[in-house]
């Protein structure tokens, strides 16, 4: 199972190199975090604040349209090519499961999801590098943003994935994608909207992905709670990936 | 030994496979020819295990495709219609993808695509792009997927439909060549390379199998009828014609 896995990963991780869409992601992404880089943080609004500069890097618009974006970007082709091009009979009439073909496309494009995130070093490097005298990057809490980001493009690439397994189209399959990682960032962050009941309140709080990142990420915590649920996302994601995929592969 | 029994597929309402039975025996070259949408390439994705079946039964070597597909998937070798490959690949990277899926590793994976690359006459464009090749070669490299882990089952679906007379050529002699020693089912809608290739012929049309049989056996079974057909095609003809007048009637 291993070996038919990796290869699956393989092809697919290889593949996004050999397209220009793995590269306009990349800059595109570079692009964002410059401009934020330059016009939030550059002009002193931290005023030589570690915390508060990060607070403004990982905590603006910018940055929550790339989280639920860039996992659709990268994983819109992964099935709903196959289905398009015709080459799901090739794949699927090898001896291999569903399951290992979508773990071995998992893979790959959470892997990419990680390099595209870790572009961001390089904005962190130099804003390490404008500090003021005396004040220093907080390594530990950018590794435990790190851990945030990586847990929710975890599940939002499961969710890109399950995505491309419905349409042959590659921008459908995207904005559904985006339209499902939506919904779950807004019903987290609006919650109030919805109930005014206490126990309904910290439902939507512990399920409210912007403030794990608010009130954990960003001050050095990982809660492994949120980890956990991510995971089971991503579980339950993967899940119905198989199970649509192997009902929709010569629809 | 391919074993159909039965065989239905609906898409909605409309009945795409009606209970059709076929046997290909061991060692036997098939041609399953028919009109476009008469159900060929329903019956062989059903076959190779791709998609499921409404009813009926399909066993390839020994092995029943809708509770092990997997097993059978093993011995069956796939060339679907249209060679879908993936076009950004080198040919001899794809096909040591396609080997890595499967099932073979280091050497046996590297033998195994020099083996195809040799006997599919491929090995001069082993570095080039995929998308870069002609018509022809992909169909070729195809074939070369198709014969990687040495398949004693071969299910091609229309092998040469886009290929010049030359290329049409070559890719008969190459299946005159590889069905030496294997079972293949070989679909196509061009009753010329039935006669050059098969052994046997099945003809399906509406979703049903309407003759099966050797090629002159065939052709005299066609010329009791009202027409007088001399070669395959006329016989092919002359069967669907007596089918839809039944039909009708």
């Amino acid at each position: 199972m291993v070996r038919r896995t990796y290869w699956v990963f393989r092809r697919d991780f290889i593949a996004y190199f050999l397209s220009p869409a793995a590269y306009v992601t990349m800059v595109g992404f570079l692009f964002l975090n410059g401009m934020v880089l330059n016009f939030e943080i550059g002009p002193g609004r931290a005023g030589g604040d570690v915390d508060i500069a990060l607070r403004l890097l990982f905590g603006n618009f910018f940055f929550w349209i790339l989280v639920l974006a860039v996992p659709p970007l990268v994983t819109m082709r992964l099935l709903a090519e196959e289905r398009r091009s015709g080459t799901a009979d090739l794949l699927m009439t090898a001896p291999v499961r569903t399951s290992e073909v979508v773990l071995g496309k998992y893979a790959a494009g959470f892997l990419f999801t990680a390099l595209v995130w870790s572009l961001l070093v390089i904005d962190l490097a130099f804003l390490a590098a404008r500090l003021p005298a005396g004040a220093e990057m907080d390594w530990g809490k950018v590794a435990a943003i790190y851990a945030g980001i990586l847990g929710l493009g975890a599940f939002f690439t499961a969710v890109g994935l399950w995505a491309s397994a419905f349409s042959r189209n590659q921008v459908v399959a995207a904005v559904m994608a985006l339209s499902v990682n939506m919904v779950i960032f807004l019903v987290g962050t609006y919650h109030q909207l919805f109930s005014d009941e206490p126990y309904e309140q910290l439902l939507y709080s512990f399920v409210s992905v912007i403030s794990h990142f608010v009130r954990d990420f960003a001050v050095g915590v990982v809660d492994l709670r949120y980890m956990a649920l991510y995971a089971l996302g991503t579980a339950i994601a993967l899940g119905m990936t198989v199970w649509t995929f192997e009902a929709r592969k010569w629809r | 030994m391919i074993e159909v029994e039965g065989l239905r597929k609906r898409y909605g309402r409309t009945v795409a496979l009606d209970g059709i039975s076929f046997r290909v025996d061991e060692g036997e070259v098939a041609g399953f020819v028919g009109l476009n949408g008469a159900g060929k390439t329903t019956a062989m994705r059903i076959l190779c295990g791709f998609m499921p079946r409404d009813a009926g039964a399909v066993t390839v070597g020994g092995i029943d495709v809708g509770k092990n597909s997997l097993g059978a998937r093993r011995l069956l070798g796939y060339l679907p219609e249209g060679v879908p490959l993936y076009p950004e690949m080198r040919v001899e990277e794809f096909l040591r993808y396609r080997a890595g899926l499967k099932g073979l590793g280091g050497a046996r994976a590297r033998g195994a695509v020099a083996r195809v690359l040799a006997s599919c006459d491929i090995a001069d464009v082993a570095r080039r792009i995929v998308g870069q090749l002609s018509k022809g070669y992909r169909q070729r490299v195809g074939i070369a997927d198709a014969l990687l882990v040495d398949p004693p089952y071969l299910v091609l679906d229309e092998p040469t439909v886009g290929l010049d007379p030359l290329q049409v050529r070559r890719l008969r002699e190459l299946l005159k060549e590889i069905g030496a020693s294997r079972t293949i089912i070989f679909s196509t809608h061009i009753l010329a390379e039935v006669e050059v290739v098969c052994d046997t012929v099945i003809v399906i049309h509406r979703g049903r199998i309407i003759a099966r049989g050797g090629i002159p056996e065939l052709i005299a079974r066609a010329a009791a009828g009202a027409s007088r057909p001399a070669t395959l095609e006329e016989a092919f003809v002359a069967l669907v014609r007596d089918t839809e007048a039944r039909n009708g009637a």
